[in-house]
């Protein structure tokens, strides 16, 4: 026999039980809820790539005029990568592909490798890529903070001097901690921060290369919450492609 | 009860100091070893061709010769030749007996019994019981050697006895001398337990006999009968009665029983409908409490970003005593508060974006002259002759003049966006009250009266002008978010919630 341990009738339950037409109610208010908060993150989100149209410019001989041809060009992240006049300046998406600093964009490439005879340009390019990188990171965490997603490789914001954190093992940590002291944050000891810049030519790219991958991961932990595959190894293509989404109408009804 | 041969060798060879030729036998009792002595005297008794050729004094001697007797004899001597069920009482060789000196010493293992030759008696067998056998004893000398005298007559001899004396006591035999007197001890307990019985029978029959009877006439007796008769058949008439109830109850029983059937039936259709309706109503009550949840995190999490705007989350503007930050990174220095060039750097690049982007909001309503470029930690000004500084360090305090122009011309394309911004107001027919105003005017590279110049300046008061234009920027921003709609109306949000609702 079944188990008797409730002796009151079902039809005495009923009068407590919530009906069906007050969850459906619940679940039309939660609809309506989640919409007003996408529409929300979306309209927030289009303003973190509003912020950074970020054109970054080349140093120019003296005289040359500026304002000439930009004509107010304004591009975000989110839009297309449009290529500016070399001598204007270069959108955010493209400085990451110039040349000089290709390397930064790939785990494997070495970071900042010379491609040019003189030294102050390969400091510029340098400085440049630093400078794309920092506000890649602030983007990254401004969208994260939006839509409420821890992010898995914390981000410390610092401009062109930014970094991510990894968490190592705690022997590792110790060790490393005894090898370099300004490679760990003091707030946590398990955490290992590594810069999203390279100091000058000479240094070692290794942990530079190591820290756009984990922003690169950080990228693909929010196309994964919004239900998105990654689209290869590039941070901006997968920022990008973050942000087009976001920006949809797919996102708000979905 | 064979003797078997092999282990009577065995025995003898394990001793050591007993002859092999003698015949050995186990007390059926407590299973130790026996040997029996003084069979030889008694082989007259039996036929010439069963005769061993060991004489008696020899056997004797082995026996007698012993310095040492570690176990019981027993000698069937005449006077207890007739006690069938008494213990031989101990011979006096059952003790340590004098050593011969012509004897060589030996240890003697297991129990001996010793036949002197006056036992023969009890060996002569019937035709019933012997097959017909006559044994009858013969005029040889003892002393004298027997030729036909062997091991197998001496064994035939003794199994002969023992047999006699098992059919007679009902014990098997042989036993040595504790086993006889334990079972010695227990045939008497017996005799006493019978003689006790018997007593309390005889005291019964007295009794019995000293009684006297009440007889009934038979008159009396009939009335008696009739009486339990007639008690017979109310008993008869009430078990009746008994048993037609018992048929009915059955019958009620039975009914009951299907009627019980069918509740509980009932009963366990009941329990399996409460369970599902309850489980149902469980999944559901968590289902709806799951919504309510998403619900209230959805609600907390909306009311958080229609309080937070992006440019002022993005440019947070606020102090750390006397020096300004944005966005935590602190914008100047003092002599006992070393910042590093890193923050104050990463400060400019922020102020650097931030004022861009609002001129870049409103170009080309507004006349972008001066051209902030915002790269990160190395932002760039031009100026309106189209001359490039950089407003990032490390720069010489003394002499840093294209870090003192760039943020000159910072503070003055700052300048600049505010008159616009007054301008629009103006144009929007905002009350002069209600129009931007600057907390701290700006006039050329000064701030509230502190100039912005680090060249040949006072720390503590160049992060004093710093502090006021981060402050001005503040302002400047508010402006931005309350007449742009690079932040979207939150009002129009809070209407739409509610039409939904």
């Amino acid at each position: 026999a079944a188990p008797r341990h409730h002796p009151t009738h079902p039809a005495l339950l009923f009068a407590s039980a919530p009906p069906k037409e007050a969850l459906s109610g619940e679940k039309a208010r939660l609809g309506d809820l989640q919409r007003l908060l996408r529409m929300r993150q979306q309209s927030m989100i289009g303003q973190v790539a509003a912020l950074y149209p970020v054109k970054v410019f080349h140093d120019l001989p003296h005289g040359r005029n500026l304002n000439s041809n930009t004509n107010g060009a304004h591009r975000s992240l989110s839009e297309e990568n449009g290529t500016l006049p070399e001598e204007n300046g270069t959108h955010l998406l493209n400085v990451i592909k110039l040349p000089q600093i290709h390397a930064l964009t790939f785990l494997g490439w070495q970071i900042g490798k010379q491609r040019r005879k003189q030294n102050d340009i390969c400091e510029k390019d340098l400085q440049r890529s630093a400078a794309v990188l920092g506000y890649a990171a602030h983007a990254i965490l401004l969208i994260a903070s939006y839509l409420h997603v821890p992010l898995r490789y914390p981000l410390h914001f610092g401009g062109s001097r930014s970094y991510v954190s990894d968490c190592l093992p705690s022997a590792e940590t110790a060790s490393i901690a005894s090898a370099e002291r300004t490679c760990i944050n003091m707030t946590d000891p398990k955490l290992t921060v590594y810069p999203l810049f390279v100091e000058c030519q000479e240094d070692d790219p290794t942990k530079a290369s190591y820290a756009i991958y984990l922003l690169h991961k950080d990228t693909e932990q929010l196309l994964n919450y919004i239900g998105a595959e990654s689209s290869g190894r590039r941070v901006f293509d997968n920022l990008q492609e973050l942000i087009r989404i976001i920006q949809s109408d797919e996102y708000v009804y979905s | 009860m064979k003797p078997p041969a092999s282990s009577a060798a065995a025995a003898g060879d394990k001793g050591g100091g007993v002859d092999p030729s003698l015949p050995r036998f186990k007390c059926q009792e407590c299973q130790r070893a026996l040997v029996v002595v003084g069979v030889e005297s008694f082989t007259d008794k039996l036929p010439a061709h069963a005769v061993s050729g060991m004489n008696v004094s020899s056997v004797q001697g082995s026996v007698m010769g012993a310095s040492r007797m570690d176990n019981s004899y027993v000698v069937l001597s005449k006077q207890n030749r007739s006690h069938s069920h008494g213990i031989p009482p101990r011979p006096p060789s059952a003790g340590i007996p004098r050593a011969e000196p012509n004897q060589p010493t030996r240890a003697m293992e297991g129990s001996y019994i010793v036949l002197p030759p006056a036992a023969a008696s009890i060996y002569k067998t019937s035709a019933s019981e012997g097959g017909g056998a006559q044994l009858s004893p013969t005029s040889m000398n003892p002393g004298s050697p027997l030729p036909g005298n062997n091991f197998h007559s001496s064994v035939t001899v003794l199994k002969r006895a023992f047999e006699i004396a098992t059919s007679q006591t009902q014990i098997e035999q042989p036993l040595c001398l504790d086993c006889m007197r334990l079972l010695s001890d227990k045939m008497e307990k017996e005799i006493e337990d019978v003689n006790t019985d018997n007593k309390a029978y005889e005291a019964c029959l007295q009794r019995l006999e000293q009684e006297t009877y009440n007889i009934l006439s038979e008159t009396d007796f009939q009335k008696e009968r009739q009486k339990i008769e007639e008690e017979e058949k109310k008993l008869k008439a009430a078990i009746e009665e008994a048993e037609k109830q018992y048929s009915e109850i059955c019958s009620e029983m039975k009914c009951l029983e299907t009627k019980s059937k069918q509740f509980e039936e009932l009963e366990e259709r009941y329990c399996h409908d409460l369970n599902s309706f309850q489980f149902q109503w469980i999944s559901h009550q968590e289902e709806r409490d799951a919504v309510l949840a998403k619900i209230e995190v959805s609600q907390v999490h909306l009311e958080l970003l229609k309080r937070t705007n992006v440019l002022n989350d993005a440019f947070y503007i606020s102090h750390d005593g006397v020096i300004g930050t944005i966005n935590n990174f602190r914008l100047g220095r003092l002599p006992n508060v070393q910042v590093e060039w890193d923050e104050i750097n990463a400060a400019w690049g922020q102020a650097a974006l931030l004022l861009h982007t609002m001129a870049q909001y409103f170009f080309p309503k507004f006349e972008y002259r001066i051209k902030i470029h915002p790269m990160g930690s190395y932002p760039k000004v031009t100026d309106i002759n189209q001359n490039t500084y950089e407003l990032f360090g490390p720069v010489n305090l003394f002499w840093s003049t294209r870090f003192d122009k760039a943020m000159t011309w910072f503070l003055t394309c700052l300048q600049e966006f505010a008159d616009f911004a007054v301008s629009l107001d103006k144009e929007n027919n905002v009350p002069p009250d209600k129009s931007l105003k600057l907390p701290y005017k700006i006039e050329g590279d000064k701030v509230g009266s502190y100039t912005i110049f680090l060249s040949f300046n006072k720390l503590d008061n160049w992060t004093k002008a710093l502090k006021y234009m981060l402050c001005n920027l503040k302002w400047v921003l508010y402006w931005f978010i309350g007449n742009t709609s690079f932040a979207p109306p939150s009002g129009s949000l809070h209407v739409a919630q509610s039409s939904k609702g």
